[in-house]
């Protein structure tokens, strides 16, 4: 019987070692980036708005962006300079320079999770340069090639971003990212 | 009943499978020329251009894309998005093999899968043979070789792989290889998580040579019967180790709209008009989830099929609707093989028998013409 026992307990231990080994031997690991990145959308997972401050185009706005459900359409509302930017389904209505610009840069979260998720997917390179913004330490995330004219910057702390910006051709702006007020 | 052990050699197989591998090859150049002709016609329904791009690229379609991308770039969980920790390792290991030899990776996946199944109708007759009278065994293996779903056993998915371990791992124990049998048991729930039902039918045989087994072999027979489990642990544990979450294939489960609970059945059937609503052609999944537990009562009740292939099988069709849906029991039955049998046991006349085979080549032409419009 202990012979039985210690027989299958041996071949067991085996067969579970060579399972995890063939994993580990023949499959590619997530690099150190993509991890972080993963920690970034895990963080904008918690929130469905934001607010920011923009500099766009020579002029400084105050946005919000709300998410929410239709029956079957997700919607991000973002409320600058009292006129509504609406995202539906991944559509922007009334799509204009400016105002795809105004979008981005609000930093609806669901809109960044898509984004940055889509680019993680589709297998783009991902980099994390450190910078120093005063006291705090943010991180660049720098995707080669990248979908969206949009630099996103990272608190190292907390994986949330904090700033983003626009490089587009004729549109240039920055942002700067506040999630805490809306949950 | 075990019969005695049948030796393996090639020139002996294939003079004993010819009328199966004529249907195996008449079946796979059927699937091969509807994929050729959904190439010609061009992007149609829900899938892009990108699947157009070359003729073999439809078969890479649906969890296709997602297999090859594990082959490609391993596993990442991406947070409340489809992600590729929801497919097992193996088919991808297998196919990032065959594409450190040179071969690109969708030819690697096509050429895998269909091999596979190559050696899965063959060692299906050997198994049939082993349980039950040659015609039902044989007619069993033709019928999984024209299975109007087995377009499947072409594509990039596991199934094929999964199915040949399966046999070959019951094969292995009824003649005694046991290790054998736990290596294959193991490498087969690491390709599809109903993997883990093998070991049902290696319990039954076990149980029945008990007393036959020396200290040394009932060991051997233990971790067989225990391969499936324990190695099923082996992926939660690398996933842990390569992306920091033992739980990434439940949670990107969640992400594909399955989440299992014990309502699952019950979701299920009150998710079928949403379901239908959204997409009608997936009728064809709870058309066949009905057809296939015909054919599993109909191989309990007809014939001397094992009470434990049953079982095995009842749960491999059950499970998946402890998801909350229906999708894909088309593609999931496939592998509950007392279906096959129960569907060679019903006695037919030479002509009725001709007639029913081309019925099912000609529903696997339709199928493959289903495949930009839904998945399997």
């Amino acid at each position: 019987m202990l012979r039985s026992l210690g027989v299958a307990a041996v071949t067991l231990l085996l067969i579970g070692a060579a399972g995890w080994g063939i994993q580990a031997v023949a499959l590619a690991r997530p690099t150190a980036s993509q991890l972080e990145l993963v920690k970034t959308l895990q963080a904008l997972s918690g929130f469905h708005g934001s607010e920011a401050t923009l500099d766009l185009d020579g002029r400084r706005y105050q946005t919000l962006c709300t998410q929410h459900w239709y029956p079957g359409e997700r919607v991000a509302d973002v409320l600058v300079g009292g006129r509504i930017v609406r995202q539906v389904d991944n559509r922007l209505l009334g799509r204009s320079t400016l105002s795809a610009g105004e979008f981005d840069l609000a930093g609806c979260p669901r809109a960044l999770r898509s984004w940055l998720a889509a680019e993680l997917l589709r297998g783009a390179s991902i980099g994390f340069h450190e910078i120093k913004a005063g006291s705090a330490r943010l991180d660049e995330i720098v995707l080669h090639p990248r979908t969206l004219p949009l630099v996103p910057f990272v608190a190292a702390s907390t994986g949330l971003p904090v700033r983003l910006t626009l490089t587009a051709t004729h549109l240039r702006g920055t942002s700067v990212l506040h999630f805490g007020a809306v949950r | 009943m075990i019969a005695a052990p049948v030796r393996w050699s090639v020139r002996e197989a294939l003079a004993g499978e010819r009328e199966i591998l004529r249907w195996f090859v008449g079946a796979r150049l059927v699937t091969f020329a509807f994929f050729a002709a959904l190439y010609e016609i061009g992007p149609i329904g829900l899938l892009g251009p990108a699947r157009y791009r070359a003729p073999l690229a439809l078969l890479g379609a649906w969890d296709g894309t997602w297999y090859l991308h594990v082959a490609r770039h391993g596993y990442l969980l991406v947070p409340g998005h489809q992600s590729d920790p929801a497919f097992f390792p193996l088919f991808p290991i297998l196919v990032r093999g065959l594409h450190l030899c040179g071969l690109p990776y969708l030819p690697a996946a096509a050429l895998i899968a269909n091999g596979a199944f190559a050696v899965d109708v063959v060692a299906f007759h050997r198994l049939g043979r082993r349980l039950l009278p040659d015609e039902i065994a044989r007619r069993g293996a033709v019928f999984l070789a024209i299975t109007p779903i087995g377009f499947v056993f072409s594509m990039a998915y596991p199934e094929s792989v999964l199915l040949g371990l399966i046999v070959l791992s019951v094969l292995a124990a009824l003649d005694g290889r046991w290790l054998g049998a736990a290596t294959l048991a193991g490498l087969a729930v690491l390709t599809r998580p109903e993997g883990l039902f093998v070991s049902i039918p290696l319990a039954a045989i076990a149980w029945r040579g008990r007393r036959a087994l020396d200290s040394g072999t009932r060991g051997r027979a233990l971790a067989a019967i225990l391969a499936a489990p324990v190695a099923l642990l082996a992926f939660p544990l690398y996933l842990q180790w390569s992306i920091g979450d033992a739980l990434a294939w439940s949670k990107a489960e969640e992400s594909w709209g399955r989440s299992f609970r014990l309502d699952g059945p019950i979701r299920a059937v009150e998710h079928v008009p949403k379901l239908l609503e959204a997409h009608p052609l997936l009728a064809r999944d709870l058309v066949l989830f009905a057809v296939y537990a015909a054919l599993l009562l109909a191989a309990f009740r007809r014939t001397a099929t094992p009470r434990s292939w049953i079982l095995a099988g009842g749960l491999i069709l059950v499970l998946p609707l402890f998801s909350g849906t229906f999708e894909s029991e088309g593609r999931f039955g496939l592998l509950a093989l007392p279906v096959y049998w129960g569907a060679a046991s019903f006695a037919l006349s030479p002509r009725a028998e001709r007639l029913t085979r081309t019925s099912c080549l000609v529903l696997l032409a339709a199928a493959v013409l289903t495949i930009p419009y839904v998945w399997p």
